[in-house]
């Protein structure tokens, strides 16, 4: 049985106990040529395991196991499988309650609510000020501001007018339109303000484009996101920035 | 390689990166960061520190090492401003793995009587193998069990002097060895 590479080996244990200095997906690349990568990780997670319930020493807690599994996870994720591996691994995979899904969407209201007065301060200068509540701005003054005059200007970004939006607009309404479209913390979905935002922002976004004439079509097919949008179009990357700069946009208003 | 394929790369390298280096926040849920969201701030960074062409042209070790350190940057100053940006509600199973390392730690009222019985047999072993060892080699592995730092049991033990990753390899091979597990 062939031995895991002394290098290979010393850096997982540099990544696992140490601090961070070691790029833990390099030794995730460099496993893919190790079969018995795996295997070993596994069993020195069992000894480690073993060793600190014997000396008495939290199992749950420990920051080395949390990021040895993690490490076990992604050297499986990245190990080349077998059609018939990948087919058992399909059949035996668990199926998602309706329970665990919304649990698995849901987040922090704060953050939908944080989207929407953003998007809506957005949707101020999409449609224009005429046709937009003035009172959007004494809803959250902070987070129309930070859009209007921090946000928008520096980036470059022209939401307004009847000009078709770049592929770093169009990217940057896309994030905006899956931040609307998720479930609220509470588990309920969102809200037909939300929904009509959203659709909104998605008609915006794929303007121009060959999209479906329905408004939720065009609103569901933002949901794949600039891949949906883009495919394999060079475009596609800008549109990802966009995307980018949504969500920066967003953490920064919330920080 | 074009632009997309470029970005679509570098994402999924970063969506590696991102897991493992949020997995051990998994249970300080107030203030962490989301995996997709770790990686989309830190694209953002990149993209706007570095201009694409200077990005492509790295060599694919150096572009790493550059996301990389950006990713645990950001993750630092994260944990340094405790900004509560996100409060992850999804199960430990798409996000974080606390509850699986909770869920994988021996419950004594839950184990059988045979695993209890293997179970005290190997700490057992365990015990005769630690008492084996020399003090330097004791303090060292038991400040790594308490610490999960192998740079802070070196610290405080004054030992190893270098090489404290081999030494710590070895010293896991002889325990694994004194207890009957198979050392590869």
């Amino acid at each position: 049985m062939s031995a895991i590479p002394e290098a290979l080996a010393e850096r997982a244990l540099q990544w696992v106990f140490g601090d961070d200095e070691v790029d833990p997906g390099l030794i995730v690349s460099d496993g893919r040529a190790v079969p018995e990568l795996r295997a070993w990780l596994v069993g020195l997670e069992h000894h480690i395991s073993d060793l600190k319930r014997t000396l008495g020493v939290s199992v749950s807690e420990s920051l080395a196991l949390a990021r040895l599994h993690a490490l076990i996870v992604e050297v499986e994720r990245a190990a080349p499988r077998s059609f018939p591996a990948q087919l058992q691994a399909d059949v035996a995979a668990p199926v998602v309650s309706i329970g665990a899904y919304r649990k698995r969407t849901r987040r922090n209201v704060a953050i939908i609510g944080a989207a929407v007065l953003a998007i809506a301060a957005a949707l101020f200068l999409l449609v224009g000020p005429g046709a937009t509540n003035p009172k959007v701005h004494d809803v959250d003054a902070t987070i129309a501001e930070a859009l209007t005059r921090d946000i928008a200007p520096d980036s470059g970004f022209g939401f307004g007018g009847a000009a078709e939006p770049t592929a770093r607009d169009r990217g940057f309404l896309i994030g905006a339109v899956i931040d609307l479209s998720k479930p609220r913390a509470s588990g309920q979905p969102s809200g037909a303000a939300e929904v009509a935002l959203a659709q909104t922002l998605a008609s915006r976004a794929l303007q121009g484009l060959d999209a479906p004439d329905d408004k939720e079509a065009r609103r569901q097919r933002a949901l794949g996101g600039c891949a949906a949008v883009f495919g394999a179009d060079p475009e596609r990357g800008e549109c990802e920035q966009g995307a980018s700069a949504y969500i920066t946009a967003r953490n920064n208003v919330l920080r | 390689m074009a632009t997309g394929q470029f970005f679509t790369a570098l994402r999924a390298e970063l969506e590696v990166r991102a897991r493992m280096l949020l997995a051990g926040a998994s249970r300080h849920r107030e203030g962490r960061f989301v995996p997709d969201d770790l990686v989309q701030e830190a694209l953002s960074k990149l993209l706007a520190s570095y201009d694409e062409a200077s990005l492509r042209e790295r060599p694919h070790n150096q572009l790493m090492a550059l996301a990389y350190r950006t990713m645990r940057n950001l993750v630092i100053d994260g944990a340094r401003k405790k900004s509560a940006v996100l409060a992850d509600e999804r199960p430990d199973d798409q996000g974080g793995i606390g509850a699986q390392l909770a869920g994988r730690a021996a419950d004594p009222e839950q184990a059988s009587a045979e695993d209890t019985l293997i179970h005290e047999a190997r700490v057992g072993k365990m015990r005769g193998a630690l008492a084996e060892l020399d003090s330097n080699e004791r303090c060292f592995i038991d400040c790594v069990m308490e610490t999960d730092s192998v740079p802070a049991a070196q610290k405080k033990c004054g030992w190893p002097d270098k090489s404290p990753y081999y030494v710590l390899k070895k010293l896991f091979e002889r325990l694994r060895g004194a207890v009957g597990e198979e050392v590869r």
